[in-house]
């Protein structure tokens, strides 16, 4: 029902609310959306039903990045939702993309054995079976998938041989080799103990419908951690290793090893609770220290609606640092790493006030413009409605941000909004980087609720030179958890070998560096996770190369 | 420092805040005509869609707007027209209204605080230079000083937030949100131990302020002071800041509607006014007999006057409407705890057993719920069945760290069955939450001095008596713990 006052006829009347615009931008884009050129037809559906709000739906989209098919480029797998009250085997299905080489995309989810139909959530990427093939992790509201890659591009469904289809309300999952034996094992965060049977109904302030805060069910999850036993299969250590004595609405998860005493640590983001750092004791055994080590709340001492994660090394210490992207009227939090804790250092970096307008998921510190230097992408969408500002007839949607990395850990942020020409206003969840045509410059695949996919191509006209390195170990499996560091010049770069990035989402697990005009490397040295590190010689740049453990020399 | 000198750094300060303000007002592109935009005198505007808004909301809207147009050459109609749109979240035409006051009276403060709060999120720095232009016209607002002295520090303009502050405090010395940016600035600038000193110096004057704590936390943690700055963290865990705005208030009480109806009865709940509650829960009661939560809000203000069949009957009502909220069962098992000790004596087992029922209820439905696992420990401790009691408490300990109550049953509880070392984080914590206990030091002193901390358990003896000088159990206490550490090196005592 449309209520309104006619307006009265006046002399010189008003302009309606008008504010003093901003000049024009005159900025090149950075990127160049190219979903529908590349061949990406998949569009996601929340099953969102106008009256009824289903928690899952506001918070659901990852997407991954992955040489599926070991033919050297990165194809392309889309989470799908598709409607909680809808019988699964009716559901859309979640896609897989394969690259042709060129960064055009054919669809072969239903060949390739990937097409779950699951409530979808997020994604995870590793080689779960150590057998050299990357393997993916669906999370799900209900029973989560392993997905084994069977070589070719097909995958099977091992999640019973495997033992890792908990069944909660899964958000954001990493592989890691958390207890340095050799395989990766699956830290899988959920974010709350929620069925529909459990739904509330909300408000907005104005008495209007809306979904529910995390706070309004007062049920918190906690993580589940699965160890891997080798060929193929896990076992659910969470109650061993400490993890399930801490609850917590979570959404984003990071693995690094964040305390600098060589063992990888788990970061979780909790949305509108303290963050937890779960600190590795040895024996894959964790205590939760994110108060005291400074990353659980921001400067003025609040919890913040933490969504996705993103690590680097943004103040170019050598030291790993943490970026949270958090909710409207929230600024970011990025936790600066000083010798075993973090100091809030958000406002130094000029995020305090360019990122409170949005509420930030899908989030990446990649080097797009290869400068060297860490630049921001940050995917956005509302999950409350509001009057939307933005000219979109979505309420929840919003643009996108991208930020250049300037020198001493400072962003500013490009123009024209989000890198591309046109102004794109989606409710943007989960992100994902990675090169996808080979050119060195890297792509941004961005999971939209209830719409097409953005595939930002990368089209900055100046890109400086670059280095994309495969780490392998002597296995030939991604060393997921390795920390590179790159000298060239009188400048170093410490980057890590990763996957998990941003929010339910994986990337591409190649390294990329940004070299700006440096065009020659003296060094490049890797730090395996059992702490053993090798260097390795590199000829030229502007190259993809790989490194394999063994084959470097031994590095002090 | 002599009152008339302190008069004039009062006058000064304000002055430099002002000119401060009014330099961050005329950047640019930022004079008073500038932050008005384009706007010139006009009438009434489209209020535009109003979807969503309930009835009573879209009345006051309509009623405002009529009487602004035989008006419309005042100010004050436009700016409650303005307040009243922007208070139901229409911006657009909330500005325009905001907009057209400040062109008839320019000296509008309210006005121009409003159109501040309206761009705060999407766009600071205007909403700087509005701050800038309330705070000339208002000098002794406070909250027009601390909140743009907030953006500046998220903006890392650290000596224009400092001179912010400075000046909210000269107008307002008690106002917290300033006493605390001011240590907030200190800390962003790096000079952690100065912002410790200002926030322990805050925490005294202002115990109640625990978010401060939080913020004491963090400095002491940069300073090294590690024990310390645990126990402050602690302390401040869950603690909100405390920020008064009376104008905000203001703005927020123009919303209508049941949704807000039930917001204020709610913030009057949390107030302890039930007097005032009660008929507001009432009427939206008979508004909609099937709202839940109100059942359960009506439920609470029935049991603050006592009448506890009465909030009994509504929360079978609720739990009958809504049989999978666990909210509802946990008050369920709380009302009915509460009935099994009313006629006083033993309590009657049977309404135990029916808070059992309910508490289990609540647990099944949110494991992780905190709350209802602390209130099935209480009714297993109320049925006799301690160790699972414990357990519970634990748990519930575990899941919300920052909940006093649960760390206090769990540590004590434990120390009753003998389990020392499993009392201690326990009591650690409560002793971090609940600041200068004699009693809770005393306790956690004995669990430390039986699982062989003696040396912590001597040092937490000697701030129990610190604060309780005389107390004899403290003074035997300590007596035994020399005694005992004499024994164990051997020494003499």
């Amino acid at each position: 029902m449309r209520w309104s006052v006619p307006a009265l006829a006046s002399a010189g009347l008003a302009a309606c609310g008008a504010r003093p615009e901003a000049p024009a931008p005159v900025a090149a884009p950075w990127l160049e959306e190219a979903a529908a050129a590349a061949g990406i037809d998949f569009v996601h559906r929340s099953g969102h039903q106008e009256g009824r709000f289903l928690l899952p739906e506001i918070v659901a989209g990852g997407v991954a990045l992955l040489d599926a098919d070991d033919d050297g480029a990165l194809d392309l797998y889309l989470v799908q939702a598709g409607g909680l009250g809808v019988p699964e085997a009716e559901r859309p299905a979640n896609a897989l993309y394969q690259n042709r080489g060129d960064g055009t995309f054919v669809d072969v989810s239903a060949a390739s054995g990937t097409d779950d139909r699951g409530f979808g959530m997020g994604v995870a990427t590793g080689d779960a079976d150590g057998d050299g093939r990357i393997d993916l992790y669906v999370t799900n509201h209900g029973p989560n998938r392993l997905f084994r890659n069977l070589g070719g591009g097909r995958f099977e469904d091992a999640t019973a041989a495997a033992g890792v289809g908990h069944p909660g309300l899964g958000s954001s999952a990493a592989f890691d080799d958390l207890d340095r034996d050799g395989d990766l094992d699956l830290f899988v965060v959920n974010y709350l103990v929620w069925s529909p049977a459990t739904e509330r109904e909300c408000f907005d302030a104005f008495g209007a419908r809306d979904y529910c805060a995390p706070a309004h069910y007062g049920a918190p999850a906690t993580a589940v951690l699965y160890r891997n036993e080798g060929a193929g299969t896990f076992r659910d250590v969470s109650r061993e290793s400490g993890i399930a004595a801490r609850a917590g609405p979570g959404l984003g998860v990071a693995c690094a090893d964040f305390t600098g005493d060589g063992l990888r640590d788990v970061f979780v983001a909790n949305d509108g609770r303290p963050n937890h750092l779960w600190v590795n004791q040895g024996e894959l055994t964790f205590e939760e220290r994110g108060l005291a080590l400074g990353c659980a709340l921001d400067q003025d001492g609040v919890p913040k609606a933490g969504m996705g994660v993103a690590t680097g090394d943004v103040d170019e210490d050598g030291e790993l640092d943490l970026l949270i992207g958090n909710l409207r009227r929230e600024g970011d939090s990025l936790f600066l790493a000083r010798e075993g804790h973090f100091t809030d250092g958000t406002a130094r970096a000029g995020l305090g006030l360019v990122t409170r307008g949005f509420t930030r998921f899908g989030l990446g510190l990649v080097d797009l413009d290869c400068d060297g230097t860490l630049d921001l992408y940050q995917a956005n969408g509302r999950v409350s409605r509001e009057e939307n500002r933005h000219g979109s007839a979505d309420p929840f949607a919003e643009p996108n941000l991208l930020l250049r990395g300037l020198p001493g850990g400072r962003f500013e942020e490009v123009l024209p909004r989000g890198g591309t020409a046109a102004l794109l206003v989606h409710t943007s969840r989960g992100a994902a980087f990675g090169d996808l045509d080979g050119d060195g410059g890297l792509e941004v695949v961005v999971a939209n609720r209830d719409a097409a996919p953005y595939v930002l191509r990368n089209v900055h006209p100046d890109r400086g030179h670059w280095l994309l390195v495969r780490v392998r170990d002597e296995a030939g499996r991604d060393a997921l958890g390795s920390v590179l560091t790159l000298r060239a010049g009188s400048r170093t770069w410490r980057r890590e070998v990763r996957t998990a990035i941003g929010y339910a989402s994986a990337s591409d697990p190649r390294v990329h560096f940004g070299l700006g005009a440096d065009a020659d490397v003296d060094e490049l040295e890797v730090r395996w996770v059992d702490g053993i590190r090798e260097s390795f010689q590199v000829e030229g740049v502007d190259r993809r190369i790989e490194v394999r453990r063994g084959h470097g020399r031994p590095a002090r | 420092m002599a009152r008339g000198s302190e008069r004039e750094r009062r006058v000064l300060t304000r002055a430099l805040a002002v000119t401060v303000l009014l330099h961050a007002a005329c950047a640019p592109s930022g004079d008073r005509a500038g932050l008005l935009g384009d706007a010139r005198l006009g009438a009434a505007p489209e209020l535009g869609p109003l979807d969503g808004l309930e009835p009573e909301a879209v009345t006051l809207l309509q009623e405002l707007a009529a009487e602004l147009a035989t008006v419309s050459e005042h100010s004050e109609p436009w700016r409650e027209l303005g307040a009243a749109l922007h208070a139901h979240g229409r911006s657009a035409p909330a500005r325009t209204c905001y907009q057209q006051a400040l062109l008839r009276a320019p000296d509008d403060a309210r006005a121009w605080y409003w159109l501040a709060l309206l761009e705060e999120t999407e766009d600071p720095e205007r909403c700087l230079r509005l701050l800038g232009q309330c705070a000339q016209r208002a000098p002794d607002y406070a909250p027009a000083r601390w909140r743009g002295g907030y953006l500046l520090l998220a903006a890392d303009r650290l000596a224009e937030a400092e001179a912010a502050f400075r000046a909210a405090l000269a107008s307002a010395p008690e106002d917290e949100a300033a006493a605390v940016g001011l240590a907030r600035v200190r800390l962003q600038a790096g000079q952690a131990g100065e912002a410790a000193r200002l926030l322990e110096e805050h925490v005294r004057r202002v115990p109640q302020d625990r978010h401060a704590l939080t913020l004491l936390g963090t400095a002491l943690r940069e300073l090294g002071r590690d024990a310390e700055a645990e126990r402050a963290l602690a302390g401040g865990a869950g603690a909100e800041p405390l920020q008064h705005d009376p104008w905000r208030e203001e703005l927020l009480a123009r919303r209508r509607g049941a949704r807000a109806d039930f917001l204020r009865a709610m913030e009057l709940l949390e107030r302890g006014d039930v007097d005032a509650a009660l008929p507001m829960l009432e009427a939206l009661h008979g508004r909609d007999s099937r709202d839940v939560l109100v059942l359960v809000a009506l439920h609470r203000a029935y049991r603050m006057q006592g009448d506890l069949e009465r909030a009994l009957t509504l929360l079978i009502e609720a739990r009958d409407l809504e049989p999978n909220s666990e909210v509802v069962h946990l008050h369920l098992a709380g009302a009915c705890r509460e009935r099994a000790r009313r006629d006083g004596g033993a309590p009657e087992r049977a309404w135990l057993e029916r808070a059992l029922a309910s508490s289990e209820r609540a647990c099944e439905l949110a494991p992780t719920h905190a709350a209802a696992v602390a209130m099935h420990a209480d009714v297993l401790a109320d049925l006799g069945r301690t160790a699972e009691a414990l357990a519970g408490w634990k748990r519930a300990a575990e899941l919300e760290p920052g909940a006093a109550a649960w760390q206090e049953k769990a540590g004590y509880g434990l120390c009753r069955a003998g389990r020392w070392g499993e009392a201690v984080p326990h009591l650690r914590r409560l002793d971090a939450l609940v600041a200068r206990s004699p009693q809770n030091l005393l306790t956690l002193a004995a669990a430390l001095a039986n699982s062989g901390e003696l040396d912590e358990a001597a040092v937490t003896l000697e701030r129990a008596r610190a604060l309780a000088p005389g107390d004899p159990a403290i003074q035997k206490a300590i007596q035994d713990l020399a005694r005992s550490r004499s024994d164990a090196t051997g020494g003499p005592r």
